[in-house]
């Protein structure tokens, strides 16, 4: 039924690109797409007899687009589709983006299907919540969802203004028994309950307003709707799954970036409604970069944010009082090396997850990518952290591009 | 994702320097240097006013000492800004190598203070504002640095003239400049600028310890609206790793219509 909506959402969006005449004088057609090979092993053997120790994996990203000579009315289709050699709900497809994109002047109008980014932070997107996280993609959550919506915006002098109507809301994805990383717990893929008698129909609104005023960028915005992050409650069982929760949500939030120099000073801040109760969420840090390492041309940026919940042990998430540093380090080579490190350390457990990235070209149509994620210590008394600690993985990725 | 620093993106090597054949101007004097040079880049800047906005496609061709060859492709929108306070504002967007592509940075360039940037990473749909400070470090591994590649104004920098010679064809001013702004790389650059047009046609780039470093050949000199000379090649040379790196312009197109409302995050985000 989703699927089928989706359909005649990217169909009205069709015909919204086709009824304009100008597009028909398409002046730029552009078609790409990459192909990744993804191998993944886990370190320790799996808690659950369905998991496995390594997990192979092929993934493509399909992307087209249209506009006619004066860039006025766009039309881009993107989609991505990926195949696991164990984790049937980590075999899945979903258009990213399919969207028609009319521009004139200091406005902009979507229509159909697309992805939005809010924030300014590392170690967590907190303010971010147009899209649903593709949760069997990474760890990370920065995949996502692509989310059917209606946008307008506005640039004026006085910043940028933009409106946005939601026809639908996206249920999270899961992984399957035999996927990994597991918690212990199996969430079902495909039934979910919702506090809004309109289920997953329920309309969604949100605003947002964006300026910088010279060395501050600020975003202001508000979201009226179904929350992203479900609430998972074992005892809600069907089929021997966890079905998982959707309340509604009003949230406020507040993004911005000082960027002095060297230093970028950032805070992430937001207070939520949900199920009767007012709580606020923040992310706080700085990025600072030392250039020119030893006299060369590589460089150093330093990360250290503060993550924190009012919500505390209560919070759907682990991140209720945390610290995460980081470094980045960035050789500037021919070949764009990269190196990303980070820790995670939580301040009332002191459990600690590393992670390492590395990324580089092998040649103009073909990149190499590395990642590896460790529990270095878990408390007992952290339940989050205490659920994965035998998940540690390795995970290797060759890309090439067409 | 792959974090590029801070591409000064405000293009236009050759903007600051165009102009038609013109009268031969009245410079100051020869025992006055210092003006005689900012006299000389004041004319360059003169010549090419006016353009008001400008498309164009660039390609980067990167060798090594062992001959090896790497290309990065990108395309370009200038807006020209004539209050003298700031540079120009521009508009990046990566298409080769393909791993960054659609990769984009607005740039809004400043004359002594840091330009603000903001780069947009399209797998994420992120626009994240980056430090400028970063002048002096190369420019997607090429010879090129972000500075030589930002907005050329000639108040960003000192001027003393030094002698006028040959240079090919032509007769050239020679004259020192040195950057005004900070964590610039060199502590000088000598650069030919020839008495017709008043175009750059080489610089050498001398490094922090005033050791030859680098130098930059401009050719291909071609004339648009009858007013605005571009340089559509530029071979840069390190003299010290022997790493070359020769960048052509091509497909440029003047007073198309840009306007502020090109140059927002907005058009930052649909970029591509």
């Amino acid at each position: 039924m989703l699927k089928l909506k989706f359909t005649s959402l990217c169909l009205s969006a069709s015909i919204l690109a086709l009824a304009a005449p100008q597009a028909l004088n398409a002046a730029e057609v552009f078609f790409e797409g990459e192909l990744s090979l993804e191998s993944r092993a886990f370190l320790k053997a799996p808690a659950s007899p369905h998991g496995k120790r390594h997990y192979g994996s092929v993934s493509t990203l399909l992307e087209m687009g249209i506009a006619d000579d004066t860039n006025t009315h766009n039309f881009i289709i993107k989609g991505f589709a990926r195949g696991d050699s164990e984790d049937d709900n980590r075999s899945h497809a979903d258009l990213r983006e399919a969207k028609y994109v009319f521009v004139r002047d200091s406005y902009e109008l979507i229509v159909g299907i697309d992805h939005v980014f809010w924030g300014v932070t590392e170690f967590a997107h907190i303010v971010d919540i147009i899209n649903q996280t593709d949760a069997v993609e990474s760890v990370d959550g920065e995949q996502k969802l692509g989310q059917p919506m209606v946008r307008t915006s506005y640039v004026s002098d006085y910043g940028t203004f933009t409106g946005f109507y939601m026809p639908l809301h996206r249920p999270r994805n899961f992984a399957d028994r035999q996927g990994r990383p597991a918690s212990g717990l199996v969430i079902n893929d495909n039934h979910e309950t919702y506090e809004s008698k309109h289920a997953y129909e329920q309309s969604e609104f949100a605003l947002r307003y964006q300026n910088s005023l010279d060395a501050v960028d600020i975003g202001l915005a508000y979201f009226d709707g179904t929350a992203r992050d479900p609430i998972i409650d074992p005892s809600n069982v069907l089929d021997g799954t966890i079905v998982p929760y959707y309340p509604l949500l009003t949230q406020i939030s507040l993004d911005t970036q000082a960027t002095l120099g060297p230093w970028l000073l950032k805070l992430e801040a937001l207070q939520k409604d949900q199920l009767g109760e007012k709580t606020a969420r923040a992310v706080t840090g700085f990025e600072y970069s030392f250039y020119g390492l030893a006299g060369g041309s590589s460089d150093l940026g330093v990360v250290v944010e503060y993550l924190w919940d009012e919500q505390q042990e209560e919070a759907a998430h682990p991140f209720a009082n945390d610290l995460g540093i980081g470094l980045r380090w960035t050789a500037n080579d021919v070949d764009s090396t990269t190196l990303l490190a980070g820790a995670i350390i939580d301040l009332d457990h002191q459990s600690m997850g590393l992670s390492l990235e590395a990324e580089r070209r092998l040649s103009n149509n073909l990149s190499l990518s590395l990642e590896a994620r460790f529990q270095t210590h878990v408390d007992e008394s952290d339940l989050y952290l205490t659920s994965i600690k035998d998940e540690d993985f390795i995970r290797i990725e060759l890309t090439t591009y067409f | 994702m792959i974090y590029f620093r801070s591409v000064t993106a405000a293009i236009v090597l050759s903007a600051a320097l165009i102009g038609q054949a013109a009268n031969a101007i009245d410079l100051p004097p020869e025992n006055q240097p210092e003006l005689r040079g900012l006299a000389i880049a004041q004319e360059s800047k003169k010549r090419d006013a006016g353009f008001n906005d400008s498309i164009s496609e660039m390609e980067m061709i990167l060798t090594n000492a062992n001959g090896d060859v790497s290309t990065r492709k990108m395309k370009f929108k200038t807006l020209e800004v004539p209050n003298l306070e700031d540079g120009d504002k521009s508009l990046m967007v990566f298409e080769q190598p393909r791993d960054v592509a659609g990769t984009a940075m607005l740039t809004y360039s400043h004359i002594l203070e840091a330009d603000d940037q903001w780069m947009f990473l399209p797998a994420l749909k992120r626009v994240k504002r980056i430090s400028s400070v970063n002048k002096s470090g190369p420019f997607m591994g090429s010879e090129f640095a972000f500075e030589d590649l930002s907005s050329q104004e000639y108040a960003k920098y000192s001027h003393s003239w030094v002698r006028d010679e040959p240079c090919g064809e032509l007769t050239c001013h020679v004259v020192e400049r040195k950057p005004l702004y900070e964590h610039s790389g060199y502590t000088r650059m000598i650069s030919w600028i020839d008495t017709v047009d008043f175009l750059p046609r080489k610089i050498d780039y001398y490094d922090r310890k005033d050791q030859l470093l680098k130098t930059l050949t401009f050719s291909d000199y071609r004339l648009y609206l009858n007013k605005h000379w571009r340089a559509h090649n530029l071979f840069m040379v390190n003299h010290t790793t022997k790493k070359k790196t020769n960048l052509t312009w091509a497909n440029f197109a003047f007073q198309t219509g840009l306007t502020e409302a090109d140059f927002s995050q907005n058009s930052l985000k649909r970029s591509r």
